[in-house]
């Protein structure tokens, strides 16, 4: 609570961005507005044929090796060794975006040290790297352990690294929800402000784009199998036939207004409210009417005082995954349809792919860059749409203006839903 | 730095991201036994690990300085440097003789005890 009783507003005020569509925030909104995807020809096994040919990648950036002395990325970023040794590849990325954010927000090294600011973060971890350092360990019978073995690849690792080097000495935690992780972060984040407790928290989902991160989601055939970039990720179509993985980065800072406005940082957006619930259904599968995600839907609408009439644009979970889409269309029906309301909706990943634990901060990253700069992203790659989404307003090109209120879903393995409700900025 | 020898696969793996010069003095080591490439060795590869790096050339200190009261290595610091060390020098350091390691002189005599033998001149 503020001084004055009330609680404070919550707004964001910083982002960062090594995504597939863009590594920075200026590059990441021209893809945005132009519909650009940065989905290209993938090899998951050099010299092998496999059933997986596309990715979402990231450029100008090799972490190829597992060893950090062989990576590669841009000049801007200056890391040293001490840095390096407990990163995984998705830690660099996670570096490099959390290095725009603190520029962006014109975070000084003394305020990331005040105690009032904290860090929650999601990634699944680096099971690319665990599994170097584990089969050194077995194949030397336990007499081999790399000192880093452990820090440097399980979830967690973003924390672990990211923490100490900017002395950050608020909440720090992480958290496991898998592709809902950092909606959860972001809706935990704004309750800490809330209450009181912080007065910034930072944001950061990161991910790995390996065979063991991403191919390792074919076991269960929930990726793509279309060789062309263009349409592999087609969200809502009915040609739509699994995920695209993607990796890299994303850092949204979550922060009270009146320190944001102490501070001149720019405000994207603010954040109105938040919601979840569980499908309670299947470790997988979503629910198929999307009854968890119409009730997380509903108890952020409620969370933010805001009806669905209020709200100008869903930037929709969708993966481009039959089962899963298919439940988001309904539960968008029950919330919206059936309250008369008709948002534009879109899925971004058909431009980026899906970036698993990373997706919602990186997706709200996009509905922030979307509301202070006023357009609305349209539904890329949307040819021939599910009979299920008629009555559904999917715009196949990017609006030239931003909506007043959007809603963010997110949905995890498992059933665990989320929402966020964001608002156009005015002091 | 020492002269060129043979530099093998191994060690250029072991050491990737060193400084060329360290990857030489592990070389020559490695090929002659020479107790002054052994030094230099050591000394690189410690070098290597400090952060921030200290002002001077590391052989210019006393072998008498701290590695982690005045150096300013740390324990996991520490056990990075071993893990490398046994990989080099085909050496198993014993947990509680590391833990007596204070100085520069305590780290080189601890591993000239448990270097294995030299190879013929």
């Amino acid at each position: 609570m503020n001084p004055a009783g009330r609680q404070p507003r919550v707004v964001i005020s910083g982002l960062g961005f090594i995504s597939s569509i863009g590594n920075d925030a200026t590059e990441v909104a021209r893809s945005l507005r132009e519909l650009r995807h940065g989905i290209a020809p993938f090899d998951f096994f050099p010299g092998h044929e496999v059933d997986i040919k596309v990715a979402g990648t990231i450029k100008g950036f090799d972490t190829r090796s597992s060893h950090h002395a062989e990576w590669r990325w841009p000049e801007r970023y200056a890391f040293g060794r001490e840095v390096l040794r407990s990163l995984p590849p998705h830690g660099l990325h996670a570096f490099c975006a959390l290095e725009q954010l603190i520029a962006d927000a014109k975070l000084t090294p003394e305020l990331l040290a005040d105690g009032e600011t904290g860090l929650f973060t999601a990634s699944a971890g680096s099971p690319f790297l665990q599994r170097e350092r584990l089969n050194a360990l077995h194949e030397s019978h336990g007499g081999r352990m790399h000192p880093m073995g452990v820090v440097s690849t399980i979830a967690g690792t973003l924390n672990f690294n990211l923490a100490p080097h900017y002395r950050i000495r608020g909440a720090v935690c992480g958290f496991v929800s898998a592709c809902a992780s950092t909606a959860h972060a972001i809706g935990y984040a704004c309750d800490e402000i809330r209450l009181g407790r912080q007065q910034r928290i930072v944001i950061v989902g990161a991910e790995d784009l390996t065979v063991e991160s991403t191919y390792s989601f074919h076991s269960m055939r929930a990726l793509s199998r279309n060789p062309d970039p263009a349409t592999a990720s087609r969200p809502f179509d009915r040609g739509r036939d699994g995920f695209v993985g993607t990796g890299g980065a994303a850092a949204l800072l979550v922060e009270s207004a009146a320190s944001a406005a102490a501070r001149g940082a720019p405000v994207y957006a603010e954040i109105l409210g938040w919601g979840q619930a569980s499908d309670g259904y299947n470790m997988a599968i979503a629910e198929p009417d999307g009854r968890g995600l119409a009730t997380a839907m509903h108890r952020a609408l409620a969370a933010a005082g805001v009806a669905p009439a209020d709200i100008g644009y869903v930037n929709a979970h969708a993966t481009s995954t039959p089962a899963g889409d298919r439940s988001e269309i309904r539960a968008i029906h029950t919330v919206f349809t059936a309250a008369g309301a008709r948002p534009a909706v879109s899925s971004t990943k058909a431009l980026t792919g899906h970036g698993l634990s990373m997706a919602s901060v990186l997706e709200t990253g996009f509905c922030a860059l979307a509301l202070r700069d006023g357009f609305t992203p349209g539904q890329a790659h949307l040819v021939d749409p599910d009979p299920e989404s008629a009555g559904l307003n999917l715009p196949r090109t990017t609006l030239p203006s931003a909506p007043d209120y959007v809603l963010k879903n997110s949905s995890g393995f498992g059933g665990s839903n989320v929402a966020l409700v964001l608002r156009r900025w005015t002091a | 730095m020492s002269g060129d020898h043979p530099i093998s696969e191994k060690l250029r793996g072991t050491l990737r991201g060193f400084p060329e010069a360290t990857i030489q003095d592990c070389a020559a080591f490695q090929a002659t036994g020479d107790p002054a490439a052994f030094e230099r060795a050591v000394l690189g590869l410690v070098h290597h690990h400090l952060s921030p790096k200290p002002p001077k050339p590391l052989a210019t200190y006393p072998r008498s300085t701290a590695l982690v009261a005045e150096l300013g290595l740390d324990s996991i610091t520490m056990v990075e440097l071993v893990f490398i060390f046994e990989d080099l020098f085909a050496a198993k350091l014993p947990q509680e003789e590391l833990l007596q390691v204070v100085t520069i002189d305590d780290l080189l005599n601890l591993l000239r005890r448990h270097l294995p033998a030299p190879p013929p001149a």
